[in-house]
């Protein structure tokens, strides 16, 4: 397959390459990163963990 | 390419045609296969055989509406399983794979090297048939990508992709982040009426605080909001050490939360409009319902569109039914639909916006219903119903397409702004009669000022706060999204141009001097991708609209052959089931001549029922490469069975010969002197013998052929001596003989004698060495000749036709 990458592999250095992003906030990467490795990727669980790290943010 | 599994043998047993055990033998793991066999004989088994091996399925066989019961061979006994066993160049990947009769299926292979090895092969395509090789052409731009992303595993890709977009979707449309928007903009209200200042940042709060505070006492300094917490905290516990401070707080505060019931005008209107939308709509109700079998409507287009329902059948019902007519009516319904649900989802996001301000009203009303001072004013209990009213329709309303009723209440608020003005003016009444003087009163309002500032401004900053949380999860998320959108589009440009230069480059092999270049998948606009190329160096898109069908076809495996080239990591092997059938005479060869050059690595299962073409593979590919077999005639009893192929045509014929078939031996010889006409006229690249849709193609008859090359040779001044004419008038001769042998079988063999065919072999070689250089033992092509000459020569040059 030569250059060309697999779905996967690229999913895998996107979300990788996420952690390093200075634009974009730090605690939404690592919730995608990690849901992402547990293989829990969806919306419900996304939304869920947003909401807690909105909850964090509240009670600061 | 050499770790490759490839195939060693193919058994099959008890499976579509196969009765008894049959098994191709590939003679070593390198070799290719050519199997030649009529229409019926049993070809599709191994095929089908290798498809279900790997897939569980036979999908045109599914797309016809034929399952598992389908599979096995209709006259093996009732209670046998069907078997198909594939042995291949790595032993610990060996296995049969058994159809159970009473159900299922199973592989005695258990080992996970084998698990992997079936769960890995699902995700390549190594098997195009005659039927599907335009599936990919012809279908939709989206479907093309679709199919291309499968190939190439991004499916993944697409599934996080959706994820994240509808993930940003909801938190854009949280209901909670609207809520706060509204409370936000009460809270700015209130502090915006506070100051007198339509902009405010916290130092403005602050030093309009401090002013406040100064008046109440001046000592009192704030600036800091924890300065303003504590003034007001304190100078809250001093009115509230007297009663009468206490009520004035109150009154104050009642006085400007009455104000706010003021907006409820407005509210009454949009709750009336909602309303309003919401019932004619509701005349639409079936449709709505309907959308609760949008995804079933959704399934049976696909199922039509992708030919997997028996044609002329409703794919629900089984009703008969036209399907174009079914398709076009199910899209016009499903537009519909959508268009219902879009007006719908529009009531429900504005029901929840009032909604959302109907919550705050119904606190200061509560707390109005508790107070003495209210009592004797019917309009706070109209107002108490209204509100709890107005909540119970727009619930309705989200919660049910059916119509509501407009409340009653809603008609008792025509005199609001005059009783809250009578309520207002009680309040006033009373702060006068609890006032011993006007800085009293004044003290007691500013002290409630402070509070209050404090209150919606440590409000407004939560809020405000929270508001910047959701939008930074919003803004974050939005460019991870165009992010990954972006590398998925690159990622799938990067494949298309690498698939995009093989199309070009095998295409262009295969049709060397139709002026096409440039084949290219791309993207289009709108989610999709289609093909792109130049004729005469004009841009056409997408290619139905001038390539023949022949062409179509030829790109549909120039595309299945460059994705295997790419994407098929772990088989080695590809099954071309009767594709050349597609192809003018002109453009099999360059495909056998592809394979070769371009897939020297690649083990190939060929099947065909052109004899001429088999012939043709016969003498272009190496035997040391490739096997040749046929099948046999199918017959109930035997099913699908084989023969070693003899290697020539006319070795065939020698070999019927002996067994004194004199008919069968004047067939094969009709079939040779076909072959060697086509082969001349497509050396000289005579005109005039286009391909064919169909079956046409391969009847093309030898004296056609033969009319063809006269006039070329008659309009070329060439072969016009004595001896040329002579030997062309012995083969049509001979044609014409040995076609009445084949074509009338009701003849005997006496009507046919031995001495006729070696006559009409005699007479082939005759007519064969005249287009034979003497010198290079080549003959004339128009691959030696310079462009555009009219006469072709040999190798050296020296022969000219």
């Amino acid at each position: 397959m030569g250059e060309i990458k697999s779905g996967k592999e690229l999913c895998d250095a996107f979300f990788e390459s996420l952690l390093k992003r200075e634009d974009i906030d730090k605690q939404v990467a690592k919730l995608l990163r990690e849901l992402y490795i547990k293989k829990s990727f969806t919306k419900e669980k996304i939304l869920n963990g947003l909401q807690s790290i909105r909850q964090e943010w509240e009670n600061e | 390419m050499n770790n490759k599994v490839k195939l060693k043998e193919l058994r099959v047993k008890g499976f579509r045609g196969a009765k008894k055990e049959i098994w191709l033998d590939f003679e070593s793991d390198d070799k290719s296969l050519v199997l030649f066999g009529n229409n019926g004989d049993g070809k599709s088994t191994f095929s089908d055989a290798i498809e279900w091996f790997y897939t569980d399925r036979i999908d045109y066989l599914q797309r016809e509406g034929c399952g598992r019961d389908d599979y096995f061979n209709k006259y093996m006994p009732p209670e046998d399983d069907a078997e198909v066993e594939i042995l291949t160049n790595n032993n610990i990947l060996n296995s049969k794979k058994i159809l159970k009769r009473k159900g299922g299926h199973y592989f005695p292979n258990t080992s996970n090297d084998f698990k992997d090895y079936i769960s890995n092969s699902l995700r390549e395509s190594f098997v195009l048939r005659h039927h599907t090789m335009r599936e990919f052409i012809d279908k939709t731009k989206k479907e093309k990508l679709e199919t291309i992303e499968e190939i190439i595993g991004f499916g993944i890709v697409r599934e996080i992709r959706d994820t994240l977009l509808k993930t940003l979707n909801s938190l854009e449309d949280d209901s909670k982040l609207s809520r706060l928007y509204v409370q936000r903009e009460e809270r700015k209200k209130d502090l915006v009426n506070a100051m007198g200042k339509s902009d405010f940042g916290e130092t403005d709060v602050l030093n309009h605080a401090n002013q406040i505070a100064k008046q109440c006492d001046k000592n009192l300094s704030i600036s800091t909001l924890s300065d303003l917490k504590s003034v007001s905290e304190t100078l809250d516990r001093k009115v509230k050490a007297s009663s009468k401070g206490r009520e004035l707080a109150k009154l104050e505060n009642f006085n400007k939360e009455i104000s706010k019931l003021g907006k409820i005008k407005d509210i009454l209107e949009e709750i009336k409009t909602i309303l309003t939308s919401h019932n004619n709509l509701s005349n639409q109700q079936e449709t709505i319902k309907a959308s609760a079998i949008e995804k079933l409507y959704k399934a049976a287009i696909e199922a039509i569109e992708n030919k997997w329902v028996k044609p002329g059948e409703c794919p629900v019902c089984k009703e008969p039914k036209d399907l174009d007519l079914l398709l076009k009516s199910l899209k016009e319904e499903i537009e519909e639909i959508e268009k219902v649900l879009k007006e719908r989802k529009k009531i429900i996001q504005d029901a929840n916006l009032v909604g959302n301000k109907l919550s705050p009203l119904l606190n200061i009303i509560n707390n109005l219903l508790q107070d003495e001072i209210t009592k004797g004013f019917e309009i706070i209990t109209i107002i108490s119903i209204f509100l709890s009213q107005s909540q119970e329709t727009l619930n309705q309303i989200k919660e049910s397409p059916q119509a509501v009723m407009e409340p009653q209440i809603f008609y008792g608020l025509e005199n609001l702004d005059e009783n809250l003005k009578e309520i207002q003016a009680k309040i006033g009444q009373r702060k006068k009669e609890l006032s011993e003087s006007d800085e009293e009163k004044k003290f007691y309002e500013n002290v409630h000022k402070l509070k209050k500032l404090y209150e919606d401004y440590s409000q407004y900053k939560k809020i405000d706060k929270l508001i910047g949380a959701y939008n930074n999860q919003i803004i974050s998320l939005r460019k991870i999204y165009q992010d990954f959108e972006r590398m998925e589009k690159e990622s799938i440009q990067k494949v298309l141009k690498t698939l995009s230069a093989d199309v070009n480059d095998f295409f262009k092999f295969l049709h060397p001097d139709d002026n096409f270049d440039e084949v290219e998948l791309i993207p289009t606009e709108e989610r999709g991708i289609e093909f792109k190329l130049k004729y005469h160096g004009e841009e056409i898109i997408p290619p139905m609209k001038i390539l023949s069908e022949a062409h179509l076809n030829s790109l549909g495996i120039c595309l299945f052959l460059a994705s295997a080239k790419y994407f098929n990591a772990v088989n080695g092997f590809l099954v071309l089931d009767d594709v050349v059938t597609s192809f003018d005479t002109g453009h099999r060869r360059p495909l056998a001549r592809l394979l070769n050059e371009k897939f020297a690595d690649t083990q190939f299962l060929l099947f065909t029922h052109d004899e001429l073409w088999f012939e043709m593979l016969k003498k272009d590919l190496s035997h040391g490469k490739w096997v040749f077999k046929e099948l046999i005639k199918w017959t109930k009893d035997n099913g699908v069975d084989l023969k070693d192929s003899p290697s020539t045509l006319k070795e065939r014929i020698e070999h019927l010969l002996k067994e004194n078939d004199i008919n069968g031996a004047a067939n094969k010889c009709r079939t040779l002197i076909e072959e060697i006409l086509k082969e001349k006229c497509e050396n000289l690249g005579v005109k005039g013998l286009e391909f064919r849709r169909g079956i046409k193609n391969d009847q093309r008859e030898a004296s056609e052929l033969i009319d063809a090359l006269t006039s070329y040779l008659k309009e070329n001044k060439s072969l016009r001596d004595k001896k040329a004419k002579k030997s062309f008038n012995h083969l049509r001769a001979s044609q014409l003989i040995t076609n009445i042998g084949s074509h009338h079988r009701t003849l005997t063999s006496t009507s046919l004698s031995r001495g006729d065919i070696e006559t009409a072999l005699r007479d082939i070689d005759e007519f064969e060495k005249l287009f034979i250089c003497t010198n290079c033992d080549t003959e004339p092509n128009i691959r030696y000749s310079p462009r555009n000459s009219k006469l072709k020569q040999c190798e050296c040059g020296k022969l000219r036709i």
